[in-house]
C-alpha cells in the first residue's frame, strides 16, 4: 500500500473504533425489525448518516409518512449545511468525481478529521488523495460495522460495551488540538457555551439546531472584534 | 417490526439520501462558482466554525448522559479527563484515544455495572 493511504489509514483509527461498533448496533437494530444485512449494508451505503440512519429504524417501525422522513432527514442534518464552509477552500481543484463523493460523505467524524489533521509532511503533495482516502475509510468501516451487526451481532457474544467511547475520545483529542493551534480561544469558549445551554434549555433531543444558530450568531457578533484586533491573520 | 412495504421502503431509503446529500452540498453550491467567490462572512465562518463545532459535537456525544441517574456520569468523566489529560501530556492521538476507550471500557464492564 502506497504512503498516502497508510497515512490516512492512521488518522482514521479512532473512526474505525467508532463506526465498527456504532454501525455494528445500527445492524443490529436493523435485524430487529425484520430487515437483513443487505437493507443495513444498503442504508449505509446510500443514506451514510448515523443519527438519521438511528431514526429510521423508528421510521420503519413506526410507518412514518415519508413527508415526515423528509423533514426529520432536513433536520436531524441540519448542522452538515455549515460543515461545507469550511472545506470550500481545501477542496478546491479536486476532480469533480472525487469532490461529489467528498461531499456526499461529509459526516461530524470526517469533517473533523478533515478540517483538524494537519496533512503530514510526506503526503503533502497528494492531499487530494489523502483527503478521499480519509473519507472513503470512514464509509467503509461504518458498512462493514453495519453488515457484521445485521448478520453476526446476534449470534457472537463478545462484550463491546463501551467500545464507542473511541468516538468521544476522538472529539476531545480534536478539541485540544483545536486549542492549541489557535490564537484566539473565543470560538470554542462560544461553542462550548452554546452546546451546553442548548442542551439544558431544549434537553438532548433537540440541542442541535438552537445550538448551531446561537453559535452562528455569536461568532457573527465577534467579528468586529476579531477583525480589529487582526487575530485571524496566519 | 418494520411496517413499510418495498417500495415505501426504497422510498424512505431514496429520500434520506438525497436530503442528506442536499444538506452537505448546500455551502459547496452556494459559494463556490467561479463568479461567486465567497465573501468575507463566509470566509470568516469557515474558519471559526470548526473549533466551535468541535466542542459542540463534544457535548451532543455526552447530552445523553445523566448526572443524577447512577452512575453520575463518572464513567465518562473519567475517559473525556483521561483523554484529554493524556492528550496534553503526549499529544500522541493513538495513547489518547485508546487509553481512555480502554478505561471507559473497562468502567462501564466491570466497576459501574
Amino acid at each position: 500500500m502506497n504512503k498516502t493511504f497508510k497515512e490516512a489509514f492512521k488518522v482514521t483509527m479512532p473512526v474505525l473504533l467508532g463506526y465498527l461498533s456504532i454501525g455494528f448496533a445500527f445492524g443490529l437494530m436493523i435485524q430487529s425489525i425484520g430487515l437483513n444485512f443487505i437493507w443495513a449494508g444498503g442504508m449505509s451505503l446510500t443514506i451514510y448518516a448515523g443519527t438519521l440512519q438511528y431514526l429510521a429504524v423508528v421510521m420503519f417501525q413506526g410507518g412514518m409518512s415519508l413527508i415526515s422522513v423528509a423533514l426529520m432527514s432536513f433536520f436531524v442534518n441540519f448542522r452538515h449545511m455549515v460543515y461545507g464552509l469550511s472545506l470550500i477552500e481545501p477542496f478546491k481543484g479536486i476532480s469533480f468525481f472525487k469532490k461529489l463523493y467528498m461531499i456526499f460523505a461529509l459526516t461530524d467524524e470526517t469533517y473533523a478529521l478533515l478540517t483538524s489533521s494537519t496533512v503530514p509532511e510526506s503526503v503533502k503533495h497528494d492531499k487530494e488523495k489523502y483527503y478521499f482516502y480519509i473519507s472513503i475509510l470512514d464509509q467503509s468501516y461504518w458498512i462493514i460495522g453495519s453488515i457484521l451487526g445485521a448478520t453476526i451481532g446476534s449470534i457472537i457474544n463478545i462484550n463491546t460495551n463501551g467500545v464507542s467511547f473511541a468516538m468521544i475520545a476522538l472529539f476531545c483529542v480534536l478539541c485540544v488540538e483545536q486549542w492549541m493551534n489557535l490564537k484566539d480561544k473565543t470560538p470554542v469558549f462560544i461553542g462550548g457555551f452554546c452546546g451546553i445551554l442548548s442542551l439544558v434549555i431544549f434537553g438532548a433531543d433537540n440541542m442541535m439546531i438552537p445550538a448551531i444558530i446561537g453559535i452562528i450568531t455569536l461568532l457573527l457578533l465577534d467579528k468586529k472584534r476579531e477583525e480589529k484586533e487582526g487575530i485571524l491573520d496566519e | 417490526m418494520n411496517k413499510y412495504t418495498l417500495i415505501q421502503g426504497l422510498l424512505a431509503i431514496g429520500i434520506m439520501c438525497i436530503i442528506t446529500f442536499i444538506t452537505r452540498a448546500v455551502p459547496f453550491v452556494l459559494f463556490s462558482g467561479k463568479d461567486k467567490k465567497p465573501g468575507d462572512t463566509i470566509l470568516y465562518l469557515g474558519k471559526v466554525l470548526p473549533p466551535a463545532m468541535m466542542i459542540m459535537l463534544l457535548v451532543y456525544c455526552l447530552k445523553d448522559m445523566s448526572l443524577i441517574v447512577y452512575p453520575y456520569g463518572i464513567p465518562e468523566i473519567i475517559g473525556v479527563i483521561l483523554a484529554v489529560g493524556l492528550h496534553i501530556w503526549k499529544r500522541n492521538n493513538f495513547i489518547s484515544i485508546f487509553g481512555s476507550t480502554i478505561v471507559y471500557m473497562i468502567l462501564v464492564q466491570a466497576v459501574f455495572v
